[in-house]
């Protein structure tokens, strides 16, 4: 008992949980832009878009490509690092619209009146394939950036933020506002609030169905692309990162509120913070029964209570009432 | 002279109906097997559609391995380094017993490192009347092979599975000629306490057979090293973010940190722990003692410590001569394991010279060759000298740690363990 | 069957270079190429062209429908194999777990259209029982324990527990039958995709408890996992041996396991296709393709899915089990995500809702799985491919049930029947 008591007090110091909020919310940052993509198909198609994760993560090899193309390293100039590095979120961003257009063409748009589980196993199949195509085609090891954009913001202690960080956690902010803007605001993003609430009272209505739910796709593989461009900056890759991150994205789409933007985000970081919280102190609070072993069981712990106890996720979603 | 070339036409055949002295090859099997050959599989189903002659004086030695996936280069640099052996047996007229002049062919299989592949390639070794194994690499897939082996009383010999269980099983035909990671793990605890004089140590692994088999090893023999363990983490081999557990080792300042694990995971690691402002150095095994972990660290790499079985490459005798036949052979250079399976492959071809061949009869060839195996006894090979204890393990093992010193790997101090 | 192999790995990478765009651009062009040709062919051909194919679609499709001549092959396989020596024999075996496992996975997906995506979790609960009590394992954990002498004394001299296959057989069944129980009682209102993706959480769950299992007590050890299993022992029979002979003949112990699992599969397949015209199947039914509908009927819908659960749990649980005796070591590995996929994707190919589909379809893409490792990864990329094209050209599969033949067709005129379902329940 003595012993679980010292656990608990042990490791618990103000910088440590500084650090780990830290740790939490630039993980979170990057699920947060994955989630979004998940939410929005979800809310217009209401289909879990299984490949979404993997379109993310073909958006980290081109990210590498065009990095290695210019030859950076870690002494390069930011002079010659920041057009890279945006030259590299554009690439991404095409390539990964395009796949995602193409997907939803060639894997979704047959089965559109296919029995529900129709879609969600050729979404499967996509995701082996893309996975499969870069182990086979590209490469099957891991791979990193070397250390870009160096330098730190002091915080307490021997704690501080990294230029990184502060980039990966503002631009997510800012795609996520700029997507409710879209929403909002745009002819484009009334059709999408318009499909879906009701898809056939929509193209009764003269909204084109089929240029919405590209659109939606083409945006949210775009996001995809730009989360991995952060990714890229703080992690490394392989070819089946896509898959976990991706589940963990869902995950963050459902615990926010699925097919809710706002929602998307909050739910993406909640569960950054709840990996890291939890690999950090599942030993303390347990009295060493868990160890940081169990960080991946959090994800999905934390997803099937939410859906057990609040299944229409922390924010409910206003964009149409289902369910 | 006239040996070689014939050796070779026999390995051409993939069956090895012949002889290296009978008569020509069946031109049948020639045109069955695609003249680009090399084709393991190929050669692997031509033989088994072939009836094994009791006259025959070729041997088949099994690898069973890693030979296409994430891994590979451990598997097909393994597989090469026996092959190197047996090429240079078989062309100096291969090995005489009683009068028969014995030569061998290698017959690889994959095993994917799986413990189900493995299961089922073993088998196959097995139906190709292999009289010897050499594998498998990884040590999960070695344990479920080594079950078959022992079923058909085939010697096995892993060049680099260091998971303890493995010659722990009672199995009479189990042997592995590198040091296993109770060895490994306390050499790599005297070298973090005693050489760099770091006396709190925190330790992560990976939860992969091999990562927290090391660093179980290690947690036991820190604290009879004198050391003491500040802090016990895991990661999960297919996570990105490894933060949260650097941050709380961070938070009981250790004097070092030994991972467990592999290079893909323990690149990004280092490079993590330094942003998060870590500056104590790694200490790492042999899974980490490569290319890619000084790729995926960059510049972070360097002052880092990584431990592998055997001695420098620069101070095994004769390493040079075999790098420079190995790499006019396969145009590559050693990458891990090739000089074990090298000396493997050797051991078990010297068996044949002790206690002979069977004369053609697989089984007598198997017990013949299992039991001189295992009376092994100060045989010298390019790795180190060779006396198996009753379990199968070596007797006397070396270990050399060796630094990163800008984007290299340095040895720095080689451990011998044993008596 | 490796120069097939070859020209397959050289037509998918095309002559313009190791470049990943320039693979890319080839494989474009391949599959326009590809759509263009089924285009242009399509309705064009006569149809006394493809009579022959036809034909042999169908005599082929008699033969499958036909249990006896299935049971035939069955019987007669393993001995044809073993003339070539024991490595066919050994990968038949491992499709003839799948074909177990896709026998009950129908029942949660096909049946009752529950798509279950942590199926591996059973075959795992029910090889890690096995595993535990009929190995050395335990024997740490025992012996701290005054049960160590009542087990001792009770079980014989070797250290750790040595049940029977005879007992645990159907103890592992109940436990992964009880697992599948313990799964479906959070997610009973959830539906559709949420229930795919919260049974995938609780698939890797699973796997990752036994990787860690060995903190604080040794229960699993870990990502070592069980080594030194028993075979199977029936009297003075064992499974595992290779010195059993009948007259000369040696028997392999792959051929034991190959005819005890076909056993369990002809029992399976009773079984199942007894309950899938029982009053139980048709509420299974029911509930697949309206469950408000069938609730309205007065069907008791969650415990009918509980039901679903536990008998899919039951024979994945019972593979498991056999799986771990065959195999000499369990580890965490040989549970991944990956094999939830393979056994949906033979329900998916064979036809869901149909045991012969569940069974030749565990057969065709278990042979095309476990007869080409060498393609490695390329294999994993043409089965991505072919579920795409299978969900979206063959929804019904190579062999559906007449009756989901008959609602697949009555889909396409009825939108009514595909509008969506809702997300989890209010």
């Amino acid at each position: 008992m003595q012993r679980c008591l010292d656990l608990l007090t042990s490791g618990l110091t103000p910088e440590g949980i500084l650090q780990q909020l830290i740790n939490g919310v630039t993980l979170g940052s990057v699920y947060a832009l994955i989630a979004l993509g998940y939410s929005m198909v979800y809310g217009v198609l209401e289909l879990i878009n299984f490949a979404h994760g993997d379109v993310f993560m073909i958006g980290t090899f081109v990210v590498l490509g065009v990095t290695g193309q210019f030859g950076l390293t870690g002494r390069s100039s930011l002079a010659l690092v920041i057009p890279v590095l945006l030259l590299a979120m554009i690439a991404a961003m095409a390539l990964c619209a395009v796949l995602g257009f193409t997907i939803e063409k060639v894997a979704y748009r047959p089965l559109r009146r296919a029995p529900r589980l129709a879609p969600l196993i050729s979404a499967i199949g996509v995701s082996f394939f893309l996975q499969a195509w870069i182990a086979t085609y590209v490469s099957s090891r891991d791979h990193t950036l070397p250390n870009l954009l160096a330098g730190d913001i002091p915080l307490y202690g021997d704690v501080s933020l990294r230029y990184v960080q502060v980039l990966m956690l503002v631009s997510s902010v800012v795609m996520m506002v700029g997507l409710q803007q879209l929403v909002r605001r745009t002819s484009l993003g009334r059709g999408m609030r318009a499909v879906a609430q009701d898809r056939e009272a929509a193209e009764l209505m003269g909204v084109n169905m089929d240029r919405v739910i590209s659109f939606t796709f083409i945006i949210g593989s775009a996001l995809a692309g730009v989360a991995a461009l952060l990714w890229m900056l703080n992690y490394s890759t392989n070819q089946s990162i896509g898959f976990i991150a991706g589940l963990k994205a869902f995950a963050a789409a459902v615990i926010g509120g699925i097919g809710n933007i706002p929602g998307a985000m909050l739910g993406g970081f909640l569960l950054g913070l709840a990996e890291s919280l939890g690999a950090a102190y599942v030993s303390n609070v347990s009295c060493g029964i868990f160890s940081s072993a169990y960080e991946d069981v959090f994800a999905f712990a934390f997803l099937i209570l939410m859906l057990v106890f609040r299944p229409s996720g922390i924010i409910r979603e206003r964009v149409s009432q289902r369910a | 002279m006239i040996a070689a070339p014939l050796a070779i036409l026999a390995a051409a055949c993939g069956g090895g109906t012949s002889g290296g002295t009978s008569s020509a090859c069946n031109p049948n099997a020639v045109s069955a097997v695609p003249a680009s050959g090399g084709s393991a599989l190929a050669a692997a189903a031509t033989a088994r559609l072939m009836a094994y002659k009791p006259s025959d004086p070729v041997l088949k030695i099994g690898f069973i391995g890693m030979l296409a996936g994430k891994y590979q280069n451990y598997g097909i640099d393994a597989k090469n380094g026996a092959q190197l052996a047996i090429d240079q047996i078989n062309s100096a007229g291969g090995v005489q017993y009683q009068g028969t002049a014995y030569t061998f062919q290698l017959d690889p299989v994959d095993d994917n490192a799986d413990a189900t592949q493995g299961a089922q390639n073993a088998q196959k070794l097995v139906d190709d009347q292999v009289v010897a194994v050499i594998g498998g690499i990884f040590s999960t897939a070695t344990i479920a092979e080594s079950k078959i082996f022992n079923d058909n009383g085939i010697a096995q010999i892993s060049p680099s599975a260091t998971n303890p269980k493995y010659t722990a099983q009672g199995f009479k035909t189990a042997f592995r000629v590198i040091g296993n990671d109770t060895a490994q793990g306390k050499t790599d605890a005297d070298f973090t306490v005693k050489t760099l004089g770091c006396k709190n140590v925190a330790i992560l692994d990976d939860k992969s057979t091999y990562g927290q088999g090391l660093a179980d090893s290690v947690n036991t023999s820190i604290p009879s090293a004198g050391g003491k363990i500040v802090a016990r983490e895991h990661l999960d081999a297919t996570a990105s973010d490894f933060t949260a557990q650097l941050t709380t080792i961070k938070g009981k300042h250790p004097d070092a940190i030994f991972y467990g694990g592999y290079s893909a995971q323990a690149g990004p690691l280092t490079s993590q722990a330094r942003k998060l402002g870590i500056k104590v150095p790694f200490v790492m095994g042999d899974g980490c003692e490569d290319s890619d972990y000084t790729k995926l660290a960059g510049a972070d790499a360097d002052g880092n410590f990584a431990s592998n079985g055997g001695p420098a490459q620069n101070l095994m005798s004769g390493f040079t001569d075999f790098n420079t036949k190995f790499k006019a052979k396969y145009s590559q250079d050693v990458f891990q394991y090739a000089p074990q399976a090298f000396d493997a492959a050797n051991i078990i071809m010297s068996a044949v010279k002790t206690a002979g061949g069977g004369g053609g009869d697989v089984k007598a060839a198997r017990a013949a060759i299992l039991g001189a195996v295992a009376a092994t006894k100060d045989y010298k090979g390019l790795v180190q000298s060779y006396t198996f204890d009753s379990k199968g393990d070596i007797t006397t093992s070396i270990f050399t740690v060796y630094k990163v010193e800008s984007g290299n790997f340095k040895a720095v101090k080689a451990i011998t363990t044993g008596p | 069957m490796s120069s097939f192999i070859d020209a397959l790995v050289a037509l998918l990478h095309g002559p313009f270079g190791n470049h990943p765009f320039a693979v890319l651009a080839w494989q474009v062009l391949l599959a326009g190429a590809a759509y263009l040709m089924v285009r242009l062919v399509r309705g064009r051909v006569p149809r006394q062209a493809t009579a022959p194919l036809r034909l042999a679609g169908k005599g082929a499709s008699v033969v499958l429908r036909n249990r006896y001549a299935l049971l035939l092959i069955g019987l007669l396989l393993p001995l044809v194999e073993l003339l070539t020596g024991g490595y066919l024999l050994s990968v038949t075996y491992s499709i003839e777990l799948y074909v177990l496992l896709a026998v009950g996975l129908n029942i949660v997906v096909g049946f009752t259209g529950l798509l279950d995506l942590g199926y591996v979790a059973f075959f795992a609960v029910g090889a890690y029982v096995y595993g535990l009590f009929a190995s050395p394992q335990l024997y740490e954990i025992t012996k701290q324990t005054t049960y160590f002498l009542v087990a001792q004394s009770a079980l014989g001299p070797e250290p750790g527990f040595h049940i029977s296959m005879l007992v645990l057989l159907p103890v592992a069944g109940a436990a992964a039958a009880l697992f599948g129980v313990l799964i479906g009682i959070p997610t009973l209102r959830l539906r559709g995709d949420y229930l795919a993706i919260v049974t995938l959480g609780f698939g890797e769950i699973t796997r990752i408890f036994a990787n860690n299992l060995d903190q604080p007590i040794n229960i699993t050890n870990g990502p070592n996992g069980v080594i030194n299993i028993d075979p199977i022992t029936i009297g003075n029979y064992s499974f595992g041996s290779p010195q059993n002979h009948l007259g000369p003949f040696q028997i392999p112990p792959f051929l034991n396991y190959y005819y005890l699992v076909l056993l369990l599969i002809l029992l399976t397949v009773f079984i199942v296709s007894r309950l899938e015209h029982s009053r139980v199947g048709r509420a299974w039914a029911a509930i697949r393709e309206d469950e408000t509908a069938a609730q309205v009927a007065g069907i008791n819908t969650r415990n009918l899915k509980l039901l679903a659960y536990a008998s899919g749990g039951f024979f994945g649980g019972m593979a498991g089990a056999i799986y771990a005796a065959g195999q000499h070591l369990i580890a965490p590995d040989s549970f991944q995500l990956f094999v939830s996929i393979l056994v949906l994707c033979m329900v998916v190919a064979g036809g869901m809702g149909s045991i012969p589909g569940a069974v030749v379809g565990a057969i065709v893409i278990g042979a095309l799985y476990f007869f080409t490792p060498q393609l490695l990864y390329l294999r994993i990329l043409v089965f991505g491919a072919l579920l795409v094209l299978l969900i979206i050209v063959r929804p019904q599969g190579f062999l559906p049930s007449a009756q989901r033949e008959r609602e697949l067709e009555e889909t396409d005129e009825d939108p009514s029947l595909v509008a969506p379902a809702p997300g989890p329940a209010p």
